[in-house]
Order: C-alpha cells, then sequence, then structure tokens
C-alpha cells in the first residue's frame, strides 16, 4: 500500500517508490535528488507540523509536510 | 565585447562564492541582467593567478530548470550571450560531499553543448572522512576535466585558472550559439528518463569514491558529526531553545561588543569637528562647514561600522558553518503563519541591521509573493540606524531612573517593531493572491569549521559595501541639513536668529500644523524629514537645529538632552514632554524614514507604486500612532 513518510519515526530508512504532486514540486524533488527507489533517512522532524529533516545519500534536506506528502513510500 | 568569459555555476551551498572570491580576490563588480532585478558579479581573475580572463558568478541553481527569478537570471546568462559574447566555458562548481545530486547538472550543461569545466569543493571534508575522488575517472566518465578545489585554503586554483585557459583555447574552434534565449523547457523527455539518469550520476560518483575505512556505508564517516549535532541542534523542542539561545548571543553580541567601538567613532568625530571648527577664526565659514558640516556628517556614516560588521561576521560565522540553513528550517513553521517562509528568516534578521541589504537577501526566496511580503515588512525591523534615535529619546524620558529600564523599554520596541511586522505581512498574506512556487524545500549543508579568515573577509566586503551603498545619501542630507541650516542669513550674530531665519525654519514653520497633533514643533519636525536621508541624521540635525555644538559640553548627546528640557514651543510650554517623546519613539519604530530602502525596494521589485505604497502607508500609519500615543499619555 502506498504510504507517505507522515508514520515512520526518526531514524527510519524507507525506500522512495514514487513522487507525485504538482509538477512544479515534484521536478524541484527530483532535482534535489530524489527518484524512485532511493533511500530516505528519517532524521528529525519539527513540531507543530514543520518541516521534515530528511537525509538521501550523503544530503540533508528540510521538506515542507506537503512537500513531504509528495514523496510515496512502500508500507512495510 | 569581451572574448574571453566565463561562467561560475553551480548548487547553493556548493562553495561557489568562495571559489569566485579566490579567483578574483573579491574585486568584483555587480551588473544587472537587463529586464531582471537580480544581479550578478562579473570579474576578471586576479594577475596572481596568470590569466585576464572575465569570469560571472552566477545565482545558484539545482538544474536547468529554472524555479526561482534568481536561478532565472542564471539561465539567461548561460543562453543568452548579449554583451559579452558566447560564454566559452561553464565551470561548474560541485560539492564533492553531494557528488551523486549535483553531478546531474554537469551532464546537462555538456549536453547542451557547453564547454565544461567541474571545480570539485569541499576536498578537505572528503579527506577528513579518510574517503578520496579518483579524479581522473571522474573527468573520464563525463569527458570533462575535473579539479579538485579546496575552498578553505584556496588548494587547486592555479590548476582550475589553467585548466580553464585550455578549455577556452579549444573553444575557438567551436561554433558560436544562437543569439536567443531558448524557452525554459524540461531537459528530460519523461520523468523515468530522469530518474535514470539520476540512478547513472549516484553509481559514478559511488564508483569515484575511494573509502579509505573500513566502515561498511560509505557515507558513514562523513555523515557522522552533521548526524550527531543535528539530533540535538534539530531537536523539535531542545532546537527551539538552542536556536533561542544562538540569536540572543546574536543580539547582546551586536550591541554590547559594539558599542565601545561605536562610542570611540563617535567621540572621535567629535573632537576632529571641534578641532576643525577651531582652527578657523570666529565665525568663519568655511571651518563651520568642514568641522560642523562635513567632518560630523562622515561620522553620521562611520559610527554604524562596528554594528553592521558584527552582524555580517556573526550571520557568515553561522552560515559558513552550516546552522543558518538549519535556523531557517526552525522558524519556517511560525513564519508561515503570517506567509513567509524560513527563507524569509535571514532577510528579515538581516533587516535588524540595515533594510538595504537585507532586501537583497530576499532574491533567493523562490516564491514571488513570500519574496514581497519579506520586502514589505523588513523595513519594519528595528535597523541599527533607529538606535542612535531610540537611545537619544530613552536618555531623556528616563533620566535619573535604573539603566534596566532603558533596556526593557529598547526590548519594547524591538517586539513592537516586529509586531507591527507581523500585522502587516498577515494582512497582505490574507489579501495577496496565492502564487505558485511556495515550496520551502532547503539543503542542509554538512556541519564544518568555518576558516576565521574567510568569514572575516566576507563580513569586511559587506560592510564596506554598506558604506558605500548607504554612506552617500546618509552624506549628502546630512550636508543639506547644514545648509539648510545655516543659510540665508548667515551672519547673523545671534545663532538663535540664524537659525530661526534659516531655509530649514521657514519650511519647518510652514509645515508646523502637521506636527502640532504629535506635540512637537517645527524644530522636531525639521529633524523628522531630514531623518528620511538615513533615520540617524534626526539627532544630529536636532543637534544642529537646537545648536549644540561640541564645545559646549563633553557630549553631543549631554549637551542635546539639556537643550532639550529647556524646549519650550512659541507659547512657552515644553515641547519634550512624556507624551511627545513617546510619540516620537513610536513615530520612528513604524515610519519608513530611510530613501535608500525606498530606492532598494523600487529595485528589487522592479515597480515604483509598490515601493510608493509602502512609504506612504507606512509613514501614515507611524504619524497616526505617534499622535495616539501622545494623546494618551498627555
Amino acid at each position: 500500500m502506498e504510504k507517505t513518510l507522515r508514520p515512520f519515526s526518526n531514524g527510519k530508512k524507507i525506500k522512495l517508490d514514487q513522487i507525485i504532486g504538482d509538477s512544479d514540486t515534484v521536478e524541484r524533488l527530483i532535482d534535489m535528488g530524489f527518484h524512485p527507489g532511493i533511500e530516505i533517512e528519517v532524521i528529525n522532524k519539527m513540531v507543530n507540523g514543520g518541516p521534515y529533516i530528511l537525509r538521501i545519500q550523503s544530503g540533508f534536506i528540510a521538506l515542507r509536510e506537503e512537500e513531504v506528502a509528495c514523496l510515496k513510500v512502500v508500507g512495510l | 565585447m569581451n572574448s574571453q568569459v566565463v561562467a561560475l555555476v553551480g548548487s547553493p551551498n556548493s562553495g561557489k562564492t568562495t571559489l569566485f572570491n579566490w579567483l578574483t580576490n573579491r574585486k568584483y563588480k555587480t551588473v544587472n541582467y537587463p529586464g531582471a532585478t537580480v544581479d550578478y558579479a562579473v570579474a576578471h581573475i586576479a594577475p596572481q593567478w596568470g590569466s585576464d580572463i572575465e569570469i560571472i558568478d552566477t545565482p545558484g541553481i539545482y538544474s536547468l530548470s529554472p524555479k526561482s527569478e534568481d536561478e532565472e537570471v542564471t539561465y539567461r546568462v548561460l543562453f543568452h550571450s548579449a554583451s559579452w559574447g558566447s560564454i566559452q566555458t561553464v565551470v561548474v562548481v560541485v560539492d564533492g560531499t553531494q557528488m551523486a545530486r549535483h553531478l546531474t547538472l554537469v551532464s546537462q550543461l555538456l549536453a547542451c553543448g557547453f564547454k565544461v569545466v567541474v571545480a570539485l569543493t569541499m576536498s578537505d571534508l572528503i579527506r577528513k572522512a579518510g574517503q578520496e575522488i579518483d579524479v581522473q575517472l571522474l573527468s573520464r566518465e563525463l569527458a570533462c576535466p575535473v579539479v579538485l578545489i579546496d575552498g578553505l585554503l584556496g588548494g587547486g586554483v592555479q590548476d582550475l585558472v589553467k585548466t580553464i585557459d585550455t578549455s577556452i583555447k579549444s573553444f575557438a574552434q567551436i561554433e558560436s550559439q544562437s543569439e536567443s534565449v531558448p524557452a525554459i523547457k524540461p531537459f528530460f523527455e519523461d520523468q523515468q528518463s530522469h530518474f535514470e539518469f539520476l540512478q547513472k550520476m549516484e553509481a559514478l560518483s559511488a564508483r569515484v569514491l575511494i573509502d579509505k575505512t573500513l566502515a561498511k556505508d560509505k557515507n558513514q564517516t562523513l555523515l557522522q558529526r552533521t548526524r550527531q549535532v543535528d539530533r540535538w541542534a534539530l531537536h523539535p523542542i531542545l532546537g527551539l531553545g538552542f536556536f533561542i539561545l544562538i540569536m540572543s548571543f546574536l543580539f547582546t553580541a551586536i550591541f554590547f561588543i559594539a558599542s565601545p567601538f561605536m562610542d570611540a567613532i563617535d567621540s572621535l568625530f567629535l573632537v576632529l569637528a571641534a578641532a576643525v571648527v577651531s582652527v578657523g577664526t570666529e565665525g568663519s565659514l568655511l571651518s563651520d562647514f568642514v568641522g560642523n558640516g562635513i567632518v560630523s556628517s562622515f561620522g553620521a556614516v562611520l559610527v554604524f561600522v562596528p554594528q553592521i560588521f558584527i552582524l555580517f561576521l556573526l550571520l557568515g560565522f553561522l552560515e559558513s558553518t552550516g546552522y543558518l540553513a538549519r535556523a531557517a528550517t526552525l522558524i519556517d513553521k511560525p513564519f508561515s503563519h503570517f506567509g513567509l517562509s524560513g527563507r524569509s528568516f535571514v532577510p528579515i534578521m538581516s533587516g535588524f541591521a540595515c533594510a538595504v541589504p537585507a532586501i537583497m537577501a530576499t532574491r533567493n526566496i523562490s516564491s514571488k509573493r513570500d519574496r514581497f511580503i519579506t520586502m514589505m515588512v523588513i523595513p519594519l525591523m528595528t535597523c541599527s540606524a533607529r538606535l542612535p534615535v531610540y537611545s537619544l529619546l530613552l536618555a531623556f524620558l528616563l533620566r535619573g531612573r535604573p539603566a534596566w529600564q532603558a533596556g526593557v523599554s529598547l526590548a519594547l520596541l524591538y517586539v513592537g517593531g516586529l509586531f507591527v511586522g507581523a500585522l502587516v505581512a498577515q494582512f497582505l498574506h490574507r489579501f495577496v493572491k496565492k502564487g505558485k512556487n511556495s515550496f520551502f524545500m532547503m539543503e542542509l549543508p554538512l556541519y564544518r569549521r568555518p576558516r576565521l579568515s574567510v568569514v572575516l573577509d566576507s563580513a569586511w566586503t559587506k560592510t564596506l559595501g554598506y558604506v558605500k551603498r548607504a554612506g552617500p545619501p546618509i552624506f549628502i542630507f546630512a550636508l543639506l541639513v547644514w545648509v539648510g541650516t545655516t543659510f540665508p542669513n548667515y551672519k547673523a550674530d545671534n545663532e538663535q536668529v540664524k537659525l530661526e531665519t534659516s531655509y530649514a525654519g521657514q519650511l519647518g514653520r510652514t509645515i508646523e500644523p502637521v506636527f502640532t497633533p504629535m506635540g512637537v514643533d517645527w524644530r522636531v519636525g525639521v529633524s523628522l524629514i531630514s531623518a528620511f536621508a538615513a533615520r540617524e541624521v534626526f539627532a544630529s540635525s536636532l543637534a544642529v537645529i537646537f545648536n549644540v555644538t561640541a564645545e559646549d559640553d563633553t557630549s553631543l548627546q549631554a549637551g542635546l538632552l539639556d537643550s532639550m528640557r529647556e524646549a519650550k514651543d512659541a507659547r512657552g510650554a515644553p515641547i519634550f514632554t512624556t507624551g511627545s517623546v513617546i510619540g516620537l519613539l513610536i513615530f520612528v519604530m513604524v515610519a519608513l524614514q530611510c530613501t535608500s530602502t525606498t530606492a532598494m525596494v523600487i529595485r528589487e521589485t522592479g515597480k515604483v507604486s509598490w515601493a510608493l505604497i509602502q512609504l506612504i502607508a507606512f509613514n501614515l500609519l507611524a504619524y497616526i500612532m505617534a499622535v495616539g500615543a501622545f494623546r494618551l499619555w498627555s
């Protein structure tokens, strides 16, 4: 089943399955290096729905909740 | 028309600007791209590297599909060959620790037919993590030269210049590029091919990275420190605590470390002005002009240098450690309630030193709407030019009271500015139409130790930039005030008469009815108007108008305070009362009394109308609030 990163706690590593959303956001996510199959590590989540801190390869990237919502992962 | 032009391209935080500074010794000029409001730096490679190629530093981009105004400029510089002829070589700056993601740009540029040289930065970080990059393999695979750069020590720059020279020589045989800017179109035909391409780049970067440690994960050592620090620095609760602590330290430093230096500059110019005046014969116009006009005006410009330097220094320090991007992340959610984003943080922060550089710093906000709202509220932040006005008025208001009360009042004024700013942002947030590209998405660089000399150097350059930009208007208006208060009746025996019959006096009395509701007379009105040159001029022009000279007292401020206490209006009532001074404080807090700021907003928005609306609205609001405060406290 398709899921977002929301239920995953800090330190979890998940494989990205699909990027779905408005074209500009998707395009920029791809520019940042996101693509299906890449492993995402959840580093931290800010309180009150603030940005997520994610890691892909050696890069740390901060994404807002609605940006994170474009990243679909395969549920375990 | 220059025949040898090289563009420096790279993603934000790739070390591009540091490399540019190494290449050019910081001797560059900024150019505005025709039709765009974003400018970029152009310079010749410094003579010590043995070349005279012209090099353009472009705003950071992630790919060849631009998403913000500054990214679009990079795109146009690359594809439009108007004034400088074709770009003969593109130097792509790639962060060596982020190769997998940043190599995409290299391949895109190569595919477009550019001559590309890759400058691989952060090689020191990679070495420290026990890794090495197989430069030859990378160069072979990409089919372009690759040079390792050590941004902190400047290693590899000589090699880079040689490589660029060679690359340019081979350019001569190639047909020049088209004259027009091609429309911005997606680089890949479909997403799938883009994804495949990214995977290829990942595989390549994994192949060229030689790991000398025995860690299972190649990135382990490299990421260790950043991961550890971020566990605390970006902790949902502790992180905010850290943030508040660091920002409090920053503000405390701006005030407490800077103040002795500012006092020293202030006293120096006072002594200098007095000395110059005393050289001339009694009533000599020339010595008066040089002393009270020119020397004092220079003092007005230079007194802020320590504060601005310390702000730029500390911000630069935070930026080069990698913390500043994290601070923006921490503040993103709270800011989003006001239609701002974490990207507005640095510009707003800089607004506490000076609105002019702060407005320039809004350029990397990708959303036009966010950028607009940020620009609108920046002038409400308490810039350092408001400080001398606050300190004068607070010293008057709280004379003989314990010092902490002045501190608390000053803090209240800062909070007041923020509060009005939040209201304005909220108002605009509600009424300005939502646009596209409102994403945050921020790359957080790996933590690294900043190099003091690099940070110092950059703070110094920025401070000089401030002096050059803000200096002339401050200086000119200070001179105008001197002329306005000295002529036409400069031979009058009595200073009082001289002033009352002066141009400034005449103008002040004509517009006096405007200032009466604020509880002040024409003299304060003239000072408020002259403060449009720069707010700090308020105190010095008040001193001129009340004829306080350096000789009267050891300190200009003490003399001015005495004069303020004695000042009476035409009916003999005191001008500076609790009500009128509180009104003045509130006026200065809100009013946009800064022509440089308005000029900057015009330039950056590209529209006169918004700057004028901002100018009128803030000053009207300030006036109404000041009148209200005067009524309330009288």
